[in-house]
């Protein structure tokens, strides 16, 4: 029982032997030499310059969020002390 | 396709050596993914994306291993990321469904037919595919290599940038795995 076990375990271990290579349809072929001409015409389409112009414009952008969060936090600090001080002068005067 | 005036040809981008390229390597490349991935549509998109990826960058290419070697590392690597986003998709419940537990996962569903197999062993080779994809990925790449495509084990390592002595234990390891498996099958299915 066990050896019929077995021979089947090798035989099917062993089924792959003489397998055939897939021939490639002429579709994938043409598709994978088109691969050049494919990547120069998407750098003919999007020149440098652009690149660059939208690197500069996200820089840009993310120098002014930094530049208004700092504003805002620094606005907000100074209104803190307006308050305090405005509390502590009115104490003063109930004294 | 070796020679260095032809990898100075692709480095120039040369539309003639990409298609001399394309000629040597495409239908080795091609059934290397085909027998990992086991999808003709699958293995045709990363075939693709292989093949991008060299032309892309081959400036890279030192010359330090074979330029076959170098391209079956790439393809090796797409492959991977291949079985990744894939489990990826199955563990956010795309592919399997939630009443299937870790003992179903398990099971061997032999569903994929290799064309290039000889027909009185379709059925085996069908379950022995099933059994393969479950391997560890490692196991599985080396495996494959070695029994599928006929690479020897010092490129695999080279490929897999590992040891020989890994890469014999890794084969090893592959095939006691699938000789429980196929074992498992065998009874619950064959006897």
């Amino acid at each position: 029982m066990e050896t019929k076990k077995d021979n089947w375990m090798n035989a099917t271990l062993e089924s792959t032997e003489g397998l055939r290579p897939v021939a490639l349809s002429e579709q994938l072929k043409s598709r994978l030499k088109n691969i050049p001409s494919e990547i120069t015409v998407f750098e003919k389409t999007i020149p440098l310059s652009a690149v660059w112009l939208a690197a500069a414009s996200i820089a840009l952008l993310i120098t002014l969020n930094v530049v208004a969060v700092r504003t805002v936090k620094k606005t907000k600090k100074q209104q803190e002390i307006t308050i305090y001080s405005d509390y502590f002068s009115y104490l003063e005067q109930d004294l | 396709m070796e020679s260095q005036e032809e990898i100075n040809a692709l480095k120039e981008g040369s539309q003639l050596a990409f298609n001399q390229l394309i000629d040597t390597f495409s239908s080795k490349v091609y059934n290397l993914s085909f027998n990992l991935l086991q999808n003709q549509e699958d293995a045709e998109d990363v075939t693709q994306e292989i093949f991008t990826t060299v032309f892309t960058s081959i400036h890279q290419f030192k010359g330090d291993s074979k330029l076959s070697t170098w391209i079956y590392r790439i393809a090796v690597n797409k492959c991977k990321e291949h079985f990744r986003k894939k489990s990826r998709k199955k563990r956010f419940g795309f592919t399997i469904s939630i009443e299937q537990n870790d003992n179903a996962e398990n099971l061997l569903k032999p569903h994929f037919e290799h064309p290039g197999i000889v027909l009185e062993n379709k059925e085996r080779a069908r379950i022995l595919f099933a059994a393969i994809e479950q391997l560890p990925e490692n196991q599985k790449l080396a495996f494959s290599m070695h029994k599928l495509e006929g690479i020897p084990y010092e490129e695999i390592a080279v490929i897999l940038e590992t040891s020989l002595s890994s890469v014999e234990s890794l084969i090893f390891r592959a095939r006691q795995n699938l000789k429980q498996k196929l074992a498992r099958y065998y009874d619950e299915n064959e006897r």
